[in-house]
């Protein structure tokens, strides 16, 4: 749990932070928006329940047909 | 610019450790080469042994002697569990290296085990990733244990002498063909079809478990084991036993090309003929709804054994190979007549008709009312060195 | 500078990338429900493929020089079109994820049981975005200089196993009634309509795409159909069909004389190279539509946040390969269609309304 944490911040906020620095808000923007549902899938993952995308795509599916 | 190369050497030798595999690293020497592996159940006490026969690294011409003795080729553990997977996690307790199985080169099958069915090994070594099923497997008249505890001369290991025999079985003979994997065995059964599997026999009771004792003396019979005989297969259970005699025909109607030495009887006299199958021909054809098969095979005979008798005339050849030719269809039909009677349908006969007539409504029924006609071309086509035997003067 | 890549080069690329995975996943299914005869489905489902080809040509005729993820911000403009280009995304991304654990599975389940999946998709990841970084150019050149390394160990494995051959496990041939084959719709889907990834590529083929793209997909559906029909002949249908990977097996029963009889890890080698071309396309394609659409001033970055939500993604997939297989055979082909057939089809029906309004103004 804790190794998640540990290594996705520091690989999300520095190079964001790094972006920002150097002026390239919009490429800091779609990094962080890229990197966060990563970081958000992680966090179920190291949590012993992840979601499972498979199973989204069936709910969204039913609903339509 | 050196930010860059920073991060991305960073990066690379982080990736470095993960490259080596540590995961699944094993050495050599950690690993216990299996040669040879036996099954055996315990309807008693419901569970199954297996035994392992792994190849001892230190035997062999070129490694230091131990004083003291011989080097044994091979050791064998034994293992008792409830199912074959769970032995994976209690061989460790015999067992110091790790069990490497992919090399094992013959598979033996303990009588009492094949008549309750062979299908739960199956299983497992289809689902093992690292198995392999493309091996002989035998199955072994009497307790599985002495075989497993003996040494065979000549061939130093078992296994190599196991499959060495069935080589050269299949070259010089029909009692043994090269359709005896587990992975013939598994398809053959999936087709609800019949297998004829060889049966390793013991010559006698005495117990050779020691190396340096079998390897120096000269008789090559005390201890050891014979291939003779084949069990017949049905649904991944044994269900009769098929003698030499039997064996011959049942390959030579598989299709087999192993030469093979026979005495025949040709006009009373006794004459001793090598013949090999060239070709075979199976035609499915309906009479009135009832299935007729005709069997036509192309067979050639050599006199290079015969020292009773050669032929000395184009008239002598023609009866004799007329004669051999009905010997073999008889011995055929006589066969089929055993394969009916005990409904193991040796000839194939149900997945024939399944291949060549496959909309027919009832195959079962129609095999069980088959009528077989075996038409055998027989040509003598080679002799051995000596024109005539020499006879006596008196 | 403009990227060029040769048609041949396209071409070689397009077999690759429908090959892909296709040994590990289809195989097995394919021949479950075909038996003897599945060697001839490959071949119907790449005509579908070709069709399926020239729809989206279609659609391309009317926007020359623009990749698939342009096309929705001319047609629809900037924010409708972002949407859609976004969908694309996700698509691209759900691609590399799948195919990130379908590798994991198969290397866990027989080479390297220990060896935890994060590895395989971290050191994978790494080498697909340094090529991608690259650029197209290079992803085309390596795919085309790998082919051969390929193509001739892989058919002579099989050339060498080909003493288990039995020609008797093809009968009753052509026996089964094609019909069965529509029962099953998600072989339809999966790899032919996957190839709209490629797609990503158009604008930079010489001298049009069109025929290089049909011709790949006409190739690769031989292939299949003959590396089908070697299974059925090597293993038979009723043992391939129970089998997880009759590739591996089929391999792993082959024997050079009596001492090499353990050659299929070797192997394992190719069929992961030609998995890896196939996540250097999607991961290309991800990468290109972020590049595209948005325009950001870097690069690399972009390609760190990719591999931390494309190694969640792989790791969300699935529960496990039961479930995986149920989902393939019910959900996928309404997956692949919607975005495959139903947006490009929407973007058609756009650009035509778009004409003819004009024509009309005119």
């Amino acid at each position: 749990m804790l190794l998640v944490h540990l290594v996705l911040v520091p690989l999300i906020v520095l190079p964001a932070a790094g972006l920002l620095r150097k002026g390239h808000c919009r490429d800091a923007v779609i990094f962080v928006s890229v990197s966060l549902p990563g970081y958000g899938l992680w966090y179920c993952i190291a949590n012993e329940r992840p979601f499972i995308i498979t199973l989204f795509l069936e709910k969204v599916m039913k609903m339509f047909v | 610019m050196t930010l860059r190369h920073a991060a991305s050497l960073l990066i690379l030798l982080a990736a470095v450790p993960l490259l080596s595999s540590c995961w699944d690293k094993t050495e050599m020497n950690q690993l216990a080469l299996v040669s040879m592996v036996g099954v055996d159940s315990d309807t008693g006490k419901g569970t199954i042994k297996t035994y392992y026969q792994i190849i001892n690294p230190l035997s062999g011409s070129s490694t230091i002697k131990v004083p003291g003795g011989e080097q044994a080729p091979v050791y064998t553990y034994e293992m008792e569990a409830k199912s074959f997977g769970e032995i994976r996690s209690l061989i460790y307790r015999k067992l110091p290296r790790k069990l490497f199985i992919a090399h094992y080169k013959v598979l033996l099958v303990s009588e009492r085990t094949a008549r309750q069915g062979i299908r739960d090994y199956a299983n497992f070594i289809e689902m093992q990733p690292s198995g392999r099923s493309s091996i002989p497997m035998l199955v072994v008249d009497g307790p599985l244990e002495p075989v497993m505890k003996t040494f065979t001369p000549l061939e130093r290991v078992p296994s190599d002498s196991i499959q060495a025999r069935l080589d050269q079985l299949f070259q010089n003979s029909l009692f043994s063909e090269r359709n005896i994997k587990i992975t013939d065995v598994i398809e053959r059964m999936q087709q609800s079809r019949s297998i004829v599997l060889p049966v390793l026999t013991r010559t006698d009771d005495a117990r050779f478990s020691n190396s340096g004792e079998v390897f120096s003396d000269i008789d090559a019979e005390k201890g050891g084991f014979i291939i003779s005989g084949g069990a017949v297969f049905q649904n991944y259970r044994m269900t009769g036993r098929l003698n030499d005699e039997q064996l011959i025909w049942y390959h030579l109607l598989e299709g087999d090309r192993g030469r093979h030495v026979r005495q025949f009887e040709v006009e009373g006299k006794p004459v001793t003929l090598e013949f090999h199958l060239n070709k075979i021909r199976r035609k499915p054809s309906f009479q009135s709804g009832r299935p007729v098969i005709r069997i036509s095979m192309d067979i050639e005979l050599s006199a290079a054994y015969a020292t009773e008798y050669v032929p000395k005339s184009r008239g002598e050849v023609d009866k004799l190979e007329r004669e051999v030719s009905r010997a073999i269809e008889d011995e055929c039909l006589k066969l089929f007549e055993l394969s009916r009677e005990r409904e193991w349908d040796l000839l194939g006969i149900k997945y024939l008709l399944h291949r060549k007539t496959p909309d027919h409504p009832n195959i079962e029924d129609a095999e069980k009312n088959a009528k077989v006609s075996i038409r055998v071309n027989a040509r003598l086509k080679k002799l051995g060195s000596l024109q005539q035997p020499y006879g006596g003067t008196g | 500078m403009r990227i060029m890549i040769s048609r041949f080069q396209f071409y070689l690329l397009t077999i690759n990338f429908i090959i892909g995975t296709t040994p590990f996943v289809m195989l097995q299914g394919l021949i479950a429900i075909g038996k003897q005869d599945a060697w001839i489905w490959p071949i119907l489902t790449g005509g579908a493929g070709v069709l399926a080809g020239l729809f989206w040509l279609l659609l391309f005729r009317h926007y020359p020089g623009r990749s698939l993820v342009q096309i929705p911000l001319e047609a629809m403009g900037r924010f409708p079109g972002a949407i859609v280009s976004f969908l694309f995304f996700v698509y691209f991304c759900n691609l590399s994820g799948w195919i990130l654990r379908n590798l994991s599975d198969f290397l866990n389940g027989t080479i390297m049981p220990a060896t935890p999946a994060i590895v395989f998709h971290i050191t994978f990841l790494l080498v697909v975005c340094y090529t991608v970084a690259q650029g197209a150019e290079c992803v085309v050149r390596l795919n085309q200089i790998v082919t051969p390394l390929l193509f001739f160990p892989f058919w002579v494995v099989f050339l060498l196993a080909t003493v288990n051959w039995n020609w008797e496990r093809f009968e009753p041939v052509l026996y089964l009634n094609p019909v069965v084959f529509f029962r099953h719709p998600a072989f339809l889907g999966f790899p032919f309509l996957e190839t709209i990834s490629l797609t990503m590529l158009f604008p930079h083929v010489q001298k049009g795409p069109a025929r290089p793209f049909l011709l790949g997909i006409l190739t690769a559906s031989v292939s299949l159909s003959i590396l089908v029909f070697v299974i059925i002949g090597l293993l038979g249908a009723e043992r391939a069909s129970q089998l997880t990977y009759p590739v591996y097996t089929a391999i792993q029963e082959v024997a050079i004389g009596e001492a090499l009889v353990n050659i299929h890890s070797v192997i394992s080698v190719i069929l992961l190279v030609l998995i890896f071309i196939k996540l250097l396309v999607l991961v290309y394609s991800a990468s290109e539509t972020l590049q595209q659409v948005v325009r950001p001033r870097t690069r690399w970055p972009h390609f760190l946040s990719l591999m931390i939500l494309l190694t969640a993604i792989a790791h969300s997939m699935y529960e496990n390969p039961v479930q995986n297989a149920q989902w393939s055979e019910e959900y996928s082909i309404c997956y692949n269609a919607f975005f495959t057939i139903a947006i490009p089809a929407l973007l058609l029906a756009v650009t035509w309304i778009k004409r003819a309004y004009q024509k009309r103004q005119n």
